[in-house]
């Protein structure tokens, strides 16, 4: 259910800025892979914001990262919202 | 206080695992593998050469087409196939060797598993379970003297050892912060290999943060595996240990390590099962297995299936069942450990991603370094083939033209379960593998490599950063090469855990 309401978002985020976005969930030092979108870049997979035990991980440069952030949290109130209800 | 009997019946939940079970029966039909065995003899060489095509291109292998592998005979043909394992292994894997080393925290066990030191009924075992003061001393050893990144942590089937005990010793060997050459080492990556556990136990070591959860089945023949683990104890149910990866996955572990050991049945008939046991997993949840392991029976004390057993392989086979293991799961990390001799692990090292090193399997033996280094049989599951030191494996590896990989990047950046699933398959992880070896490799000359090894390190770093700079095949951006430039300078400036 996480992997639906997420890879369409995603997918545009990734596009529109030339990123790959990974989103992981925190289990101690492991980040165990949710989804992600966008063209392998074989870059530093940098931690860009973390929310609610999740963490938005982006290869590449140059993007909006606000903008990103955002559409990370909304992806995951709506995740945490199809949990609880 | 719970006794030993009280929480004995408490661990298995047949609730957990025959809810995948088709009525009395599990995924692994002995008579369909030994069918399929028979079936398939004296293969084709053109449909060998198509077998070998496909596990070219990463593909996972039917059980039939494997089958038609191990059933090749012709001298010639297994050295094609030798040469085709060896190009999968640098495809997906790149040129690069992982290595690691085995912590025992405890020897208690309630089982009485014929061919295992640890077996209940050795009463010449000398039993330990380390407190969590004295894992921190060993993490100490292997962190801070030998330079190990990556453990594979290993428990005995007790209610000493249960998933609380083993939770706590997986945070204490995260909370070490060993003194180096140059600054700290510490343990970057923690897998264990402990008994089958519930999806509740298995959820609690997830949250803690392990690496790979590794469950061996040891024999996938129904009938062996009844013989050789007695009735009445814990591991007699085959079924509860065969769907262990399936509770792993219910709890979010999604890196899971599968094995055999090698010695107690046919050798075709375990890599069928591993075979089958991969396929199961791809099916019902998308992820094969990270790592295959095979091990082969070693001497044990008071063990008498090992001196009995007429399903010994030899070098030869081994050789093969790797080879084989290595086209029918192409993706899969295969992990070569010292019960090995050195002369052996050398000869199938081009087609595994793993070894072990400066390894004591002895449950407190790293607290001894320096000063003890004989193995004693009746501390310890079985006899090592190979106690050479990192500093000569990696040595002896940069000789051979591999580099020594320290990478524990994967599982700290998301990629895990389905992700790197589809970076192994698609040849894209070795990209990864190539960079984040070249960063670790230099970290590890710098702060704990001998001279002599440091100038044959060094020789390979050279190398393998040319090839990421004219890397056409592989296609790095010019930015990613930047990055690597950028990274490896600061680590040679003292900074540590750069990654890519």
């Amino acid at each position: 259910m996480e992997k639906e309401i997420c890879i369409s978002e995603l997918k545009r985020l990734s596009h529109l800025y030339d990123i790959e976005i990974t989103v992981a969930k925190k289990a101690g030092r492991r980040w165990s892979y949710i989804v992600n979108a966008g063209e392998e870049k074989f870059l530093p997979s940098q931690i860009v914001d973390q929310f609610e035990g999740y963490a938005l991980f982006v290869e590449g440069k140059d993007f909006d990262n606000e903008a990103v952030v955002n559409a990370f949290r909304k992806i995951i109130k709506k995740i945490n919202a199809q949990k609880g209800g | 206080m719970i006794t030993e009997s009280s929480w004995i019946k408490k661990v298995i939940k047949e609730e957990e695992y025959k809810k995948y079970m088709n009525g009395e029966k599990d995924f692994i039909n002995d008579d369909e593998i030994m069918q399929k065995i028979e079936k398939n003899k004296n293969p084709d060489p053109s449909k060998i050469r198509n077998i070998m095509k496909k596990s070219l291109e990463i593909q996972t292998l039917s059980p039939d087409e494997t089958a038609s592998l191990l059933n090749v005979t012709n001298p010639l043909l297994w050295e094609e196939i030798y040469e085709t394992a060896a190009k999968i292994k640098k495809k997906v894997y790149d040129n690069r060797v992982v290595t690691f080393a085995p912590l025992y925290c405890s020897n208690y066990c309630v089982n009485n598993c014929l061919y295992c030191g640890f077996r209940r009924d050795n009463k010449e075992e000398v039993r330990r379970r380390l407190t969590l003061e004295e894992v921190k001393r060993e993490t100490g050893v292997l962190a801070g003297k030998i330079g190990h990144k990556r453990l594979i942590v290993v428990y005995g089937e007790h209610p000493l050892s249960d998933a609380k005990y083993i939770a706590n010793t997986i945070q204490a060997i995260y909370s070490v912060k060993a003194k180096t050459k140059n600054g700290y080492g510490s343990i970057r990556r923690v897998n264990i290999n402990a008994a089958p556990m519930s999806i509740e136990d298995l959820s609690m070591l997830k949250e803690i943060g392990i690496g790979t959860y590794q469950v061996f089945q040891e024999t996938y023949h129904h009938e062996t595996y009844k013989k050789v683990h007695p009735s009445g104890t814990l591991k007699s149910n085959y079924q509860w240990r065969l769907y262990s990866m399936h509770r792993a996955f219910e709890a979010g572990v999604d890196d899971v390590a599968i094995g055999a050991l090698f010695g107690l049945y046919d050798w075709k008939f375990e890599v069928m099962g591993l075979l089958y046991h991969a396929i199961e997993l791809e099916k019902r949840f998308g992820v094969g297995p990270h790592t295959v392991s095979f091990p082969r029976l070693t001497p044990a004390k008071n063990a008498p299936y090992v001196q009995k057993t007429k399903y010994k392989v030899s070098d030869e086979n081994f050789k093969k069942l790797i080879a084989v293991i290595r086209l029918s799961i192409p993706y899969t990390g295969l992990i070569v450990t010292a019960r090995e001799p050195a002369r052996v692990r050398n000869e199938v090292l081009p087609m595994c991603t793993q070894t072990d090193a400066s390894t004591r399997i002895g449950v407190g033996a790293y607290s001894l370094w320096g000063k003890e280094k004989e193995q004693k049989l009746n501390r310890q599951q079985f006899l090592i083939g190979d106690d050479r030191e990192l500093d000569t494996v990696v040595r002896e590896l940069s000789e051979m033209g591999y580099i020594t990989s320290f990478c524990t990047a994967g599982y700290r950046c998301g990629r895990t379960g389905k992700n790197i699933m589809e970076l192994l398959k698609s040849g894209k992880e070795g990209s990864f593998c190539k960079l984040n070896a070249i960063l670790t490799f230099r970290e590890w000359l710098d702060d704990f490599a001998s001279e002599e090894t440091k100038r044959a390190g060094e020789k390979i770093i050279k190398r393998e950063m040319e090839e990421v700079k004219k890397s056409a095949t592989r296609a790095y951006s010019p930015q990613v090469v930047e990055e690597l430039e950028n990274y490896y300078k600061r680590i040679k400036n003292g900074e540590r855990d750069l990654y890519f």
